[in-house]
């Protein structure tokens, strides 16, 4: 890793975002050392560019953006990306509605473990999309920025990641299963 | 507009990304409509979890160290100093410590109490708006009494209550509607209840106390609007 004069602009931008960018490192790679090697470099690569970030613009989405790029060029993030058709509707087929079973899904709800093992069973465009939404309360907006997707995907990939989501709590053997991908 | 046509956009209002106009017609679509009520609901309860849940990874010490040291970031200069501070943190954490588990298994308690209350298809044993009539329902079931708030003007409505047992204590379960969210009050003696802050689930919870005795207002509805309840009932605690 190669190192630079201290940036105390920098530093006061990106320090704060260390621990979230390290969770969502190890949402996408979901493996420590693989995580910890992504924050490390996402942090050397923002500094050398910090340069070329536009004043005024969103740091946070820029930073996001420069760890998920990191990933989908690593080994873990090659392997993962072409596995997934976002647009298959075969991705739901495990979908049951539990909406006629609102109770069971409460009581599922509650569960952290079995929200846990959902996500880490969600494919990765819609885990991800999710993460950015739900975990780092971005705005739809920063999600487009952070993903370079239009805000029209963010929309149609929370609904659907939200829809799996519901079928693997909503089923008791759900959290167990994985969707198709 | 079908039911499935306003689910389209209840994604969106959950997430807080509706214009202002959208957001109003939602809401009084959800006014109308119980089962995009529940639906909703349970998008909001889907988007708490995740949240709470969501935030699972943490790092270590050493990564911490080795990325600030690769961006050159300033360290203390009297690293004993560090030390010194980091042991009396350790020493109040471990003091703390056990208060904290009781408190944090009561709060479990109390977002279970909650949680069951919200998933009943019978979540009240008497059912009315009228503070006349859900008080006196509570006397001689309960070693207490308690007054309740005017509710008339305000954002929330009395949906009615029962009586809960916590660790073998017969407490008062009274019963709010809030916007789209219900909210459970729970009123016991001060000594077995205890809990503020999250309480796990997706909750959040607010406690006081008054003459020996707990009331926890505990709920899927922002923080506020849980002190605003509170503080309504207060003005009136015996």
């Amino acid at each position: 890793m190669f190192r630079r004069e201290r940036d105390p602009e920098f530093e006061a931008l990106a320090v704060p975002l260390f621990e979230p960018l390290y969770n969502f490192a190890y949402w996408l790679a979901q493996n420590r050392d693989e995580a910890e090697e992504l924050v490390q470099e996402t942090f050397a690569k923002s500094l050398h560019g910090f340069g070329s970030f536009q004043r005024g613009t969103n740091f946070k989405a820029w930073m996001f953006r420069i760890l998920r790029n990191t990933f989908l060029t690593s080994r873990t993030g090659l392997r993962s990306a072409p596995t997934v058709d976002v647009d298959d509707p075969a991705l739901e087929v495990v979908i049951t509605d539990v909406r006629d079973n609102p109770e069971t899904h409460l009581m599922q709800v509650r569960d952290r473990e079995a929200i846990e093992r959902a996500l880490e069973q969600l494919p990765l465009p819609f885990r991800e999309v999710i993460l950015l939404c739900d975990v780092e309360e971005m705005k739809y907006q920063e999600i487009a920025e952070t993903l370079s997707i239009p805000i029209g995907t963010v929309m149609s990939r929370l609904a659907r990641g939200r829809r799996m989501m519901r079928s693997l709590l909503g089923d008791d053997t759900g959290v167990r299963r994985k969707v198709r991908s | 507009m079908t039911c499935e046509l306003w689910r389209d956009q209840i994604g969106g209002y959950v997430d807080g990304e509706l214009a202002a106009s959208h957001d109003d017609e939602v809401s009084k679509h959800l006014k109308q409509c119980g089962e995009c009520t529940l639906y909703a609901a349970n998008e909001i309860h889907l988007k708490r979890a995740v949240s709470h849940a969501g935030k699972r990874y943490q790092p270590s010490a050493e990564l911490r160290a080795n990325v600030l040291k690769s961006i050159g970031a300033s360290k203390s200069s009297r690293p004993w100093f560090a030390l010194a501070v980091a042991a009396a943190v350790l020493v109040i954490a471990v003091a703390v410590f056990a208060m904290l588990v009781s408190r944090a298994d009561m709060g479990r308690e109390i977002a279970d109490v909650h949680l069951s209350t919200i998933a009943s298809a019978n979540p009240v044993d008497v059912v009315s708006t009228d503070m006349h009539t859900v008080k006196p329902w509570f006397q001689g079931k309960l070693p207490f009494t308690f007054n309740l708030p005017e509710l008339g003007g305000s954002p929330f409505t009395l949906v009615g209550g029962r009586v809960v047992y916590v660790r073998s204590t017969p407490m008062a379960l009274l019963v709010f509607q809030y916007k789209l969210h219900k909210i459970s009050m729970l009123i016991g003696p001060e000594n077995i209840l205890g809990a503020s802050g999250d309480v796990g689930g997706g909750f959040h919870a607010v406690s006081w106390t008054k003459n020996g005795y707990r009331y926890v207002t505990v709920g899927e509805a922002s923080a506020d609007s849980l002190r605003d309840l509170s503080e309504r009932m207060r003005t009136v605690a015996q």
